[in-house]
């Protein structure tokens, strides 16, 4: 029999990874589709808890109005950042010029550096302290499921994650836009030669994402109660080491990696002290480059 | 018997079901110049790439000196002495041509940490690379375009900084990528020239070219590829009249 | 062979010696301002810092955020031997730079033949990493807490604590920092490093060992960041965790990029940006991380190659002038 306590913190550290799962696939997404990181995206899941916040704080609206402003401010986010940070350094949309050396690199620098202009942005506004979302909105009531115990944000994470993933493979494979979206990542002359308008996808790519990442934030705002500026590096910390666990480019691989990693991490917390569960994630980044260079999870789409 | 110099075995190459290159064998002996034509998708470039270490071969193996040069890495295949040129000029655009040509001479001499930070051991080395790095220069034709940018140079001339790069490296074997591609007839009568003094010069070529002019005029001896597989292995003039190779060309261009 | 003009090759270096050694304490003297030595001092510790990992990232072409965790590795060494076996300064500063040295090519091997988006995220798991293990290694680096009480620069019994005499320390290891990193560069052994970033597959067919190089360069650059950490730990007399958070290695990629990657004078100018513009826009708060990410941005969109990049109008205008060039040698790369 299981013990139970262990059947807990499995699923705590669940609930955890899905948070990593989902800002991995905004990365996973925008790499995809251009070969370039976007250092920015913790910014986004910073910024969407910060959109609840605020929301919450000058509106007092209902949950749903809330994740409403979440997703707008996740899209808009997303949109700002892509006109920003990555479309001044492309000048064609072929492959050659669209995924070259001088533009990754380019980009990734605006991408961090824009990253730290929100971080500092925020920092200035909010004199850098922790802001607790009030009482009223916390999703911290706890639930009983057959013995097991666990916070209602918490449950509430890995339902909402289920229904935006299930969400994402509908948008992925049923909609014009995602099937242009894995068009422009499987084979871009072949995406431009159907006529598909390579920079609008581009744009959605990153709406998409930041929507997603914009939510996990959200929802870690409300399960634990503390939005603070640099919530989002961790999180990106764990989510990049998800994304290479599934091989850079492989959706799928990055949601069960960030969930690995999330109950690794949820069980090693009763081994060693939490600070140093921060180093699982390093060892499992370790492992991954030296023995599964291609990643762990990487099975081909 | 002494073993070829280079020697092709049975080198097969599949992508998937398609068999590019399929039981190929030749030799070259020492000094020689080999030109391996065929009609387009002959499997030229692929068994190239096999030979010059780029790619494995499926099957079958490279020697070169007696000794395998399949499985070698890419830079220790150079440095055995097989040099190579890219058949779509990866010259080095945004440094001179002095510098271009010296990293082939870097790779024959070698580049040490130490014998770069401690004076009195690298200056040796630092002149040998000049001399020769001058000395091919010379012999291309370059040397008074030494300090200009190379991606500033017309395609002919390029294509010679390319082949004086691999002759910094001072190989045995010189691996000529396709060299006519883009010449006007002058440029590759002049090019054929060229090859064939570097071969007079004692080096010994294997030359991949899709300009039939260029190979039946300077090769020893001439390999024929038709859907991966040899159909004629002979002097040109032998070549030229084997009925199953006029078939195969006419078959698929003129 | 020309033979090469004595003036631009000997005078340059000469030229700048002259200036840090005995114009720039001239100044500082006549000024008498501790605060501005303090500055100068760091600015020239920044530079060791720039220079080196401008041999990384600029020269071999290898994105890397480790930097701070090979400074972080450097500071700790010394101010644990420093601290807790009384060892001397020459003693620590060597081996902060031997122990950087060390762990870097340890990581370097493995991590090298990884393409470079995911080399790039190894080192950021190796800055990740230090800054996790030296916060709760408590044992070794009293975590948090920091280490305090370091014992100031002195060297074969003479204190060296004064601010001139840290000065001139500073910037004799900056000096030896520069010059190697300047021979490396323009040399055979720096146009191979080179032909490695412009091409690797090239320089490889060429019979260039790419990975060797690639595993030197990294680790050199880990010495000098070594020995600047150790620097650090002995004028600024007290290390934590702190100072060597991811931050520090953007703000110097960001310098680097700025001021113009694989170029010295490139890694020269951004040290001093990234040290003088904090003072600049001091009245306006704790902003250096805000203006350097402005900074940043502003910089990759209007001025690709940086300041002094490897192909920059100013290097044009100096070839007009026939300065630095080196006639026969003819090492175009800068």
């Amino acid at each position: 029999m299981l013990d139970v306590y262990f059947v807990q913190q499995l699923v705590i550290g669940l609930s955890v990874g899905m948070t990593y799962a989902l800002v991995a696939i905004g990365f996973t997404l925008v790499y995809r589709v251009l070969t370039a990181v976007n250092f920015a995206h913790g910014e986004i899941y910073t910024l969407g808890a910060f959109a609840a916040l605020i929301a919450i704080l000058s509106l007092k609206p209902p949950l749903w109005a809330v994740v409403l402003c979440v997703i707008a401010a996740g899209a808009v986010s997303g949109f700002a950042l892509e006109r920003i940070a990555f479309r001044p350094f492309r000048r064609f949309t072929d492959e050659a010029s669209l995924k070259s050396r001088a533009v990754r690199e380019a980009t990734l620098l605006s991408s961090l550096a824009i990253g730290i202009v929100i971080r500092e942005v925020i920092d200035r506004f909010y004199h850098g302290q922790y802001q607790t979302i009030p009482e009223a909105y916390m999703l911290d009531k706890p639930l009983r499921l057959g013995g097991v115990v666990l916070s209602s944000g918490e449950a509430t994470i890995i339902a909402a994650s289920v229904v935006l993933l299930i969400a994402l493979q509908y948008l992925l494979f049923k909609t014009r836009t995602g099937i242009a979206i894995r068009a422009v990542a499987n084979n871009l002359i072949g995406a431009q030669l159907s006529g598909i308008n390579i920079n609008r996808i581009i744009v959605a790519t990153f709406v998409v994402g930041s929507i997603l990442g914009a939510i996990a934030g959200m929802l870690v705002a409300l399960a634990y109660g503390s939005v603070y500026s640099y919530m989002g590096l961790n999180a990106v910390i764990k989510a990049f080491v998800a994304m290479v666990m599934g091989g850079l480019t492989n959706i799928p691989g990055a949601v069960a990696a960030g969930l690995l990693l999330g109950v690794t991490e949820s069980i090693a917390g009763e081994v060693v002290t939490s600070a140093w569960t921060d180093m699982v994630a390093y060892v499992f980044l370790l492992v991954t480059l030296v023995f599964f260079p291609k990643g762990i999870f990487a099975w081909k789409l | 018997m002494a073993s070829a110099f280079l020697e092709i075995d049975g080198v097969c190459r599949h992508f998937g079901g398609l068999r590019a290159v399929d039981d190929v064998s030749f030799r070259v002996a020492e000094n020689e110049l080999v030109g391996v034509i065929g009609p387009n998708g002959a499997g030229k470039t692929t068994l190239f790439n096999v030979v010059s270490g780029a790619l494995p071969p499926t099957r079958g193996a490279v020697r070169f000196e007696g000794r395998p040069l399949t499985g070698l890495a890419t830079s220790a295949v150079a440095r055995r002495g097989v040099a190579r040129t890219f058949q779509n000029l990866r010259v080095f655009p945004d440094i001179t041509v002095f510098d271009n040509v010296s990293v082939g001479a870097i790779g024959h001499y070698g580049h040490s940490l130490w014998r770069t930070l401690l004076p009195g051991l690298g200056r040796d080395d630092s002149r040998r690379i000049t001399e020769l790095t001058w000395q091919i220069l010379e012999r291309t034709g370059l040397a008074d375009h030494a300090q200009e940018l190379a991606g500033n140079l017309p395609y002919g001339r390029r294509k010679y900084l390319e082949i004086a790069r691999a002759l910094a490296l001072r190989p045995k074997l010189l691996l000529l990528d396709e060299p006519a591609a883009g010449l006007n007839s002058t440029e590759t009568v002049e090019l054929a020239r060229f090859i064939r003094a570097l071969r007079d010069e004692g080096l010994t070529i294997l030359l991949v070219e899709h300009d039939m002019g260029l190979v039946m005029g300077v090769s020893d001896r001439v390999v024929v590829l038709d859907s991966g597989r040899k159909i004629a292995d002979a002097a040109p003039d032998a070549v030229r009249r084997d009925p199953a190779v006029l078939a195969a060309y006419l078959g698929s261009e003129a | 062979m020309s033979a090469r003009p004595f003036a631009p090759r000997v005078a340059v270096p000469l030229l700048l010696l002259a200036f840090v050694f005995v114009v720039v304490p001239g100044v500082l003297a006549l000024t008498g301002s501790g605060y501005y030595i303090r500055l100068a001092q760091l600015t020239l510790i920044t530079v060791i810092l720039t220079t080196s990992l401008n041999l990384l990232v600029g020269t071999a072409g290898l994105l890397s955020i480790a930097m701070v965790a090979f400074y972080g590795i450097g500071a700790y060494t010394s101010a644990i031997l420093a601290t807790r076996y009384g060892s001397p300064f020459l003693v620590n500063i060597l081996a902060s730079g031997a122990v950087a040295a060390a762990i870097g090519f340890l990581l370097a091997l493995p991590i090298m033949r990884l393409v470079s988006i995911f080399f790039a995220v190894a080192t950021l798991g190796i800055a990740a990493s230090f800054h996790t293990i030296v916060l709760n290694w408590s044992d070794l680096t009293r975590g948090a807490m920091g280490i305090p009480r370091i014992p100031p620069l002195s060297a074969f019994g003479y204190d060296l604590s004064g601010p001139f005499a840290s000065y001139y320390v500073i910037a004799v290891v900056c000096a030896v920092a520069v010059g190697i990193v300047h021979r490396l560069t323009h040399s055979y052994y720096g146009n191979a490093v080179r032909a490695v970033r412009e091409d690797e597959d090239c320089a490889r067919a060429m019979g260039i060992g790419a990975l060797r190089l690639k595993v030197e360069v990294f680790t050199v650059s880990a010495f000098f960041l070594g020995a600047a950490g150790s620097l650090l730990a002995h004028t600024a007399l007290y290390i934590s965790p702190d100072m060597f958070q991811l931050i520090e290695s953007i703000l110097v990629l960001t310098a680097i990029v700025v001021g113009g990657l694989g170029s010295v004078p490139g890694a020269v100018a951004g040290a001093f940006i990234l040290v003088l513009v904090p003072e600049a826009v001091r009245g306006l708060g704790d902003l250096r991380a805000l203006a350097f990410g402005c900074v940043l941005f502003l910089s990759i969109l209007l001025l690709p190659r940086g300041l002094f990049g490897e192909v920059s109008a100013l290097r044009l205008i100096r070839r007009q002038l026939g300065l630095g060039r080196d006639g026969g040698r003819g090492l175009g790369w800068r």
